[in-house]
């Protein structure tokens, strides 16, 4: 019997604002656990409070699993900096008063809902192949949102440092929200969008990362593949960025953070785990999306880098989606309504819809 | 210390996953949480630990230290509630799980990729308040979904679920599902693009109740009321709908959103938030209830996470119209069918949500077949001319409102509305 153990330990404080007062302040605090199990060459997974639980729960399932997995990764870590910040220490409920009241007093407009968290966690990793690795890290966000008489602005700010940009994050939500207030609807048309870096995010996110994942991609439920030409746009996947928000020194099944092109006016490399990884190279992007979920390929940081300047004339530019899950991962085709849209420097109301590919 | 409560939660959780005839990342989940609140001087502290009731409250105290204007509705309730099912799904063998999960992937003829799901969930949920609440149920949860990709004139995926509370037998006649997903994908690779423009819509029971759950339910929770996030805001005793609209929520409803007492230990009732047009109230959690009129049991988190105001089970009730009456009134327009996501803005009442397919009406029959369609439009403005068809059912899903996720149904019958309808 081959294993490994995911442990993470947590901690987090956060304050909530609800219509323009400070509300509650919360904290919590955990250990969790998550087992693999290899069986006669058979994978099977479980998270629990315990290390024994998981392994044993784990190995029930193993014996009946179809999953094939030889072995675990035994690689040793990136050196990766600026992911922890020690003055988490420091963060307590009075550190999280100043911070709510700086962003209270930053704006006029009234601030129907906010959020400022401080996160910190350790997650340790070892397998049965000798791998036994660990790390700290720190995460900070703030999630704004002001309303004004028929219009609401939405900002967000995150940083690996305790240190947030409260008051720029507020006044942002409160100009967005005013402009919002004045939005005129578009008539049908072709146009040029322009998509703010988030809005991008949001896009790309939902339909062209599933579609650079290795097990997407065997699994036939990806448009791409290795040599598919893409267009002019350069992709970057780089988990080892200096305080990047989803750096690492290492990735959730223990492989050695790296950084590597995906696109290249087309596709050079698709984002691997370590299952995948046998047939398209190790990449270490076996993240798990929670300590309950096995790892599977997804992206860290990601670089996107169009070489064209585009004319921004004539062109909507466009902050947020909604609803930007409900693309079509597969084709590609994604019918959005925008969230805070402008036109010549007038707020706009449109939906656009396309096709990403 | 004006209130506090603790809770306690067991839950767990088995996954099965047929990845394209291969059982992959089966999953085991158990954990076990405890979360204490503590009201002091309007403002809460929160903690949430595996510690004992002692040490939580007084983690929880120690936040609680600046003052706000926060306050609950101090009601007790006291009960016990453990669901009785037909097969307990403890009692089923992984390998009788395994085997239908095959029979039902046996009925994807068209699949060039599949992924079939089983989950399984038991919640143990133990309360205690300081007004003497005491409360402890334990619910199961059992479902399937079924997801399939093909390639025709173009690649398209098409997924269906069935998940309700309940034993095994939640999925007796899971098989018309996955024949429903062989069926649709067949003609759904082939499907045109859809017309675009505003146009009267008839949307399926599933994605009318998508728009009754996204478009009029978060606006009727009465946090974002309080926040003043929601269209409905002020608007108690007003028209908001025609009057063939009346929209309930019933946690007491077996299917997904079920339960028994709220995360705040309050018994589950129906709620009507709209009779015949009018607006009768809101959803409550014990703050929102106390500070607006009205009865708590609708404040839900997700695992032990602080409780929100959440919607369980909602619909709009059956009226009279037969669905070849819907069509026969819509004439030209679209019919929608199944939903693929959506959200909505409850400050202006703006929603968008995508359709899994439709069809084109025209003169009054359903025509070609359309894909890739999204739906946009106001609440109010829709539910002003909307017609109610008389075809109940639910379809279930998992909401998300400030990052915590809890199970819901939404329903409704056919109805016929005019709304603005684009595509790729």
């Amino acid at each position: 019997m081959e294993w490994e153990v995911y442990e993470l330990r947590s901690w987090e404080i956060s304050v909530e604002i609800e219509g323009g007062r400070i509300k509650s302040v919360c904290e919590s605090s955990d250990v969790g656990y998550a087992a693999r199990v290899i069986l006669n060459g058979k994978l099977g997974f479980a998270s629990a409070n315990s290390r024994e639980e998981s392994l044993e729960l784990a190995k029930k399932l193993a014996r009946v699993s179809e999953e094939e997995l030889s072995d675990f990764p035994c690689e040793r870590p990136a050196n990766v900096s600026g992911i922890y910040d020690s003055r988490i220490g420091n963060v307590g409920a009075d550190y999280l008063r100043e911070e709510a009241e700086t962003l209270l007093s930053s704006v006029e407009l009234n601030v129907v809902a906010a959020k400022i968290t401080h996160s910190f966690s350790e997650v340790r990793i070892e397998n049965s192949f000798g791998l036994e690795v660990g790390e700290k890290s720190t995460h900070s966000s703030l999630v704004v949102e002001v309303v004004t008489d028929g219009g609401s602005g939405y900002e967000v700010e995150e940083s690996r440092s305790v240190r947030l940009d409260v008051e720029g994050a507020a006044k942002r939500a409160e100009e967005l929200a005013k402009l919002s207030a004045k939005s005129e609807k578009v008539e049908p048309s072709t146009i040029d969008i322009i998509l703010s870096p988030y809005a991008v995010h949001q896009l790309f996110q939902n339909v062209l990362y599933p579609s650079l994942s290795a097990e997407n991609v065997l699994k036939g439920r990806s448009t791409l593949k290795v040599g598919e030409h893409v267009g002019n746009l350069r992709l970057i996947d780089d988990s080892t960025l200096e305080g990047g928000l989803f750096s690492c020194s290492f990735d959730d099944e223990g492989c050695r953070a790296r950084r590597k092109v995906l696109i290249d006016g087309s596709v050079v490399n698709l984002l691997t785990d370590w299952k995948t990884s046998r047939e398209f190279g190790v990449t270490a992007n076996g993240f798990r999306e929670e300590i309950t979920q096995p790892p599977s390929p997804s992206p860290s940081n990601v670089i996107v880098d169009v070489p064209e300047r585009a004319d921004a004339d004539g062109a909507i530019y466009i902050h947020y989606f909604i609803g930007a899950h409900t693309a079509n991962q597969v084709s590609g085709d994604f019918s959005l309504e925008c969230h805070n849209a402008e036109l010549d420097g007038k707020a706009v109301r449109c939906m656009v819809y396309g096709n990403l590919f | 210390m004006k209130f506090y409560d603790i809770r306690r939660l067991r839950s767990e959780t088995l996954s099965l996953t047929l990845e394209n005839g291969s059982l992959e990342k089966p999953r085991f989940i158990v954990s076990e949480s405890k979360a204490f609140r503590v009201l002091k001087n309007g403002f809460w502290g929160f903690f949430e630990g595996n510690v004992s009731d002692e040490e939580g409250l007084r983690r929880a105290k120690r936040l609680a230290v600046f003052s706000g204007s926060s306050d609950v509705l101090e009601t007790a309730a006291k009960g016990s509630y453990e669901m009785k099912v037909k097969r307990d799904p403890r009692n089923v063998t992984i390998e009788e799980k395994i085997e239908l999960l095959r029979s039902l992937e046996s009925l994807l003829e068209i699949a060039k990729s599949s992924r079939i799901a089983y989950f399984e969930n038991r919640r143990v949920f133990e309360y205690r308040d300081s007004c003497g609440s005491e409360v402890r149920y334990e619910v199961f949860r059992v479902g399937v979904s079924v997801f399939a990709v093909a390639k025709g004139k173009s690649l398209q995926a098409y997924s269906r679920r069935l998940m309700r509370a309940g034993g095994f037998e939640v999925l007796d006649g899971s098989e018309d599902i996955a024949t429903d997903v062989n069926e649709v994908l067949g003609k759904l690779i082939d499907a045109s693009p859809p017309p675009s423009g505003e146009m009267r819509v008839i949307l399926d029971p599933a994605l009318a109740g998508v728009f009754v759950h996204e478009a009029f339910g978060h606006a009727a929770e009465a946090d974002h009321v309080l926040q003043g996030s929601s269209v409905l805001k002020g608007r108690i005793g007003e028209r908001v709908g025609c009057e063939e609209v009346t929209i309930c929520d019933d946690p007491t409803l077996r299917e997904f959103g079920f339960y028994p007492f709220d995360d705040e230990g309050c018994e589950a009732r129906r709620r009507y938030l709209v009779k015949n047009g009018i607006l009768l109230g809101y959803l409550h959690s014990r703050e929102t209830a106390k500070k607006l009129g009205g009865e708590p049991g609708n404040a839900r988190a997700d695992g032990t996470s602080f409780p929100i105001v959440r919607m369980s089970n909602t619909f709009i009730a059956p009226g009279e119209w037969k669905l070849d009456e819907l069509l026969e009134e819509c004439r030209s327009g679209v019919y929608l069918v199944g939903s693929r996501g959506g959200e909505t803005d409850p400050a202006t009442g703006y929603f968008q949500f995508n359709a899994q397919y439709g069809y084109v009406v025209r003169n009054g029959e359903l025509a070609e077949m359309i894909r890739d369609v999204s739906l946009s439009g106001s609440t109010l403005e829709v539910l002003k001319n909307i017609k109610v068809g008389d075809d109940l059912s639910f379809d279930p899903g998992f909401c998300g409102k400030a990052g915590q996720f809890v199970p819901v149904a939404d329903g409704a019958p056919h109805v016929l509305c005019v709304a603005t309808v684009g595509g790729a």
